[in-house]
């Protein structure tokens, strides 16, 4: 390429688009495209683990409604729904934090939020059973 | 579906990263054409096509949790909260659609430009959900 006066111009490549968010990409090197797809997949499993709650939470409210059952069942659902929104933001910063451990070479980080939903399941469904029980004996 | 992996299409590099050392897995490249010196990278394990449906798994279900909302509302008669789950829902399937067919987020915004509002339409649907139990609770 020659510029006006017919001189030789270097060719100035374009410049390829900023990645978001800088904070992952600007770190590190990219990783098997196949690793970022599998980590975008776990974080995508996260949010649905988080939507099962809610969805669960926003249907035994409605069930409570329903069949004109307790208050209690309507604490548990709003619990359950809060504990939906939490793993939804989980599910963004796992995704971050695995990006970019991969990008630096750095081994995964432990999936931190995995024994607490274990024991928040364990405890929702101890709590609904409780009260299947109790308003049976109590009928 | 063409183009870009993350999007769900096209075909990965996967002869360019492998992830441990080693000869490529068996069916690696494919001839294109009948014409063995045309090789083209196949896309084992369909990581970009499971990656793209785990996303409409996850729009469909945000959507189901909108209407589960929206009914759950209408039940308890407030239009408005049905309204708000109403709109959420119709907003999942538009941004699922344009993602399908490319046109948002831009490239260089994904995934994050995905990540962040579907995990923010289960924290707002999460909220909604506790709006509508202690709604019935008060009530």
């Amino acid at each position: 390429m020659t510029g006006p006066d017919g001189t030789a111009r270097a060719e100035v490549p374009d410049e390829p688009p900023v990645r978001r968010p800088r904070s992952v990409y600007e770190v590190g090197t990219d990783p098997d495209v196949r690793f970022s797809l599998a980590n975008e997949r776990t974080a995508l499993a996260w949010l649905r683990t988080g939507l099962g709650l809610v969805a669960g939470g926003i249907a035994l409210t409605s069930f409570a409604s329903f069949a004109d059952l307790s208050v209690l069942l309507d604490v548990v659902s709003a619990v359950a729904c809060v504990g939906g929104g939490c793993l939804a933001v989980y599910a963004l910063v796992s995704w971050r934090r695995n990006e970019r451990a991969m990008r630096l070479g750095q081994p995964l980080p432990p999936p931190s939020a995995l024994p607490v939903v274990v024991v928040g399941i364990v405890a929702f469904a101890a709590l609904v059973g409780a009260y299947a029980i109790w308003s049976g004996s109590t009928r | 579906m063409t183009g870009d992996p993350a999007a769900g299409g096209g075909h990965l590099p996967v002869g360019d990263h492998l992830p441990v050392g080693g000869d490529p897995p068996v069916g690696d490249h494919l001839p294109v054409d009948g014409d063995p010196a045309t090789v083209q990278p196949a896309d084992a394990g369909l990581p970009a096509e499971r990656t793209a449906l785990a996303w409409q798994r996850t729009a469909l279900g945000v959507a189901l949790g909108c209407a589960v909302l929206a009914l759950a509302a209408l039940r308890e008669s407030d239009p408005g909260l049905a309204l708000v789950g109403v709109l959420l829902g119709a907003t999942t399937v538009t941004g699922a659609v344009l993602a399908r067919h490319g046109r948002w987020p831009r490239p260089d915004r994904r995934p994050w430009g995905m990540l962040a509002p579907g995990a923010g339409a289960v924290v707002v649907l999460a909220v909604l959900g506790v709006v509508a139990s202690l709604v019935r609770a008060v009530r």
